[in-house]
């Protein structure tokens, strides 16, 4: 193109401009990367800590149901009396959260099965805390829990999950 | 989870860095210096001459051209790449996050769960249930990725072993490598134990897992292997 300087004049602008446009490309590249990794990385903490929490209380409450742990020495928690429908809900709740079985990837199919679940989840961990007497604020550990395992009409809640 | 585009961010980015000229689009439009500055090149070895500094005929209509051109090209640019990468980013990030989210999570779930259980006058809650406070203070999001585990670059400060084949670094092995993780997944396991807690408890599957009763812990089972896989993902960062 040496050859026309006349043409290479008229070519300055777009020349101009892909140098400008690369320039920024690069930049906006390395950018935009580590914005957006920061924010993913919060974000997927934040929705699977959650999950991970239910799961936890889980644990918790399927080893104080004898019908679900029954290798029973040393449990030095009050255990919750037998009851199909808790004892149903907690399998639920442990399995709705298990982590090996939640994908971690950041794909419409994957988010929606998490969310779905999560819901889920959340609203059978409300029914058991109802049923079993933890009714605390989701916050903090003023639990008021009696923790005494009482049950209180657990046939009367509905699930609506 | 699709990135909004931050418009702001971009047009600052765009103002505040215009590309500086490049001098390689110069020389085929403006002459070159004259040969008798060469003894000057001796001194200050300013070889190819900067075109911005070089006398031309028409020097203030190329370098508006260049400017004009340059900076909007720059722009298109970044705003291009960066909406690009900016998902790219967002979905390395949110495995990773997601992994360390997991491994908090579980604590605080294992505490509250003891903490819930234990009556008011049980010896040992109040230790419990100061170790969830603080817990909750210390697996919060802002702590978690403070700067004090992860430069400005959503890069882990700490050291972190590959336990992959070969070395190779996978997201559970960051995220069991964090400091605040370990210090937790350490003290709740204290815990743990004191109480005679199964953390298996579930696992070992088929409890009782029968019919209906079931529908979402068998499909969850069916699930895990193929997730298990790909769970596996190395690091690329």
């Amino acid at each position: 193109m040496a050859s026309d300087p006349f043409e290479t004049l008229l070519n300055l602008e777009d020349q101009f401009y892909q140098s400008g446009y690369a320039q920024g490309e690069a930049d906006g590249h390395k950018a935009g990367l580590l914005e957006g990794r920061s924010l993913g990385l919060e974000k997927g903490f934040q929705k699977f800590v959650e999950s991970s929490r239910l799961h936890g209380k889980a644990i918790v409450w399927a080893n104080r149901l004898p019908i679900l742990r029954p290798s029973k020495e040393k449990l030095e928690l009050p255990t919750l009396p037998s009851n199909a429908r808790l004892e149903k809900n907690v399998t639920m709740l442990f399995g709705l959260t298990e982590p090996e079985s939640l994908s971690t990837e950041n794909t419409d199919e994957a988010v929606n099965d998490f969310d779905d679940r999560l819901k889920r989840a959340q609203g059978k961990a409300k029914i058991i805390e109802k049923a079993v007497g933890e009714e605390t604020k989701e916050h903090v550990g003023e639990a008021v829990g009696s923790g005494k395992g009482r049950i209180a009409d657990v046939e009367i809640f509905t699930e609506t999950l | 989870m699709l990135l909004r585009p931050e418009d702001p961010d971009l047009l600052i980015m765009a103002s505040e860095s215009p590309s500086p000229p490049s001098p390689e689009l110069y020389p085929q439009t403006i002459p070159s210096q004259p040969s008798d500055d060469n003894n000057l090149d001796d001194v200050w070895g300013s070889s190819p001459s900067s075109p911005s500094l070089t006398p031309s005929t028409h020097p203030s209509d190329i370098h508006r051209l260049q400017q004009e051109h340059s900076t909007a090209g720059y722009r298109d640019g970044i705003t291009n790449a960066k909406a690009a990468s900016a998902q790219k980013g967002f979905d390395e990030g949110f495995g990773l996050g997601a992994v360390i989210g997991s491994r908090c999570g579980l604590v605080l779930g294992l505490l509250e769960g003891v903490v819930n259980a234990l009556s008011a006058e049980t010896e040992g809650r109040k230790e419990v249930e100061g170790l969830l406070v603080e817990a909750r203070k210390e697996l919060d999001v802002v702590s978690v990725f403070g700067r004090e585990y992860w430069d400005g670059e959503g890069v882990w400060k700490y050291e972190v072993k590959g336990d992959g084949g070969e070395g190779e670094v996978l997201f559970a092995d960051v995220a069991g490598a964090h400091p605040l993780v370990r210090k937790w997944a350490e003290r709740v396991r204290e815990v743990v134990e004191r109480y005679g807690i199964d953390v298996k408890v579930l696992e070992e599957d088929d409890v009782k897992r029968d019919g209906q009763a079931d529908e979402g812990g068998r499909e969850v089972r069916r699930d895990a292997k193929a997730v298990g896989a790909r769970g596996k993902e190395v690091l690329e960062w």
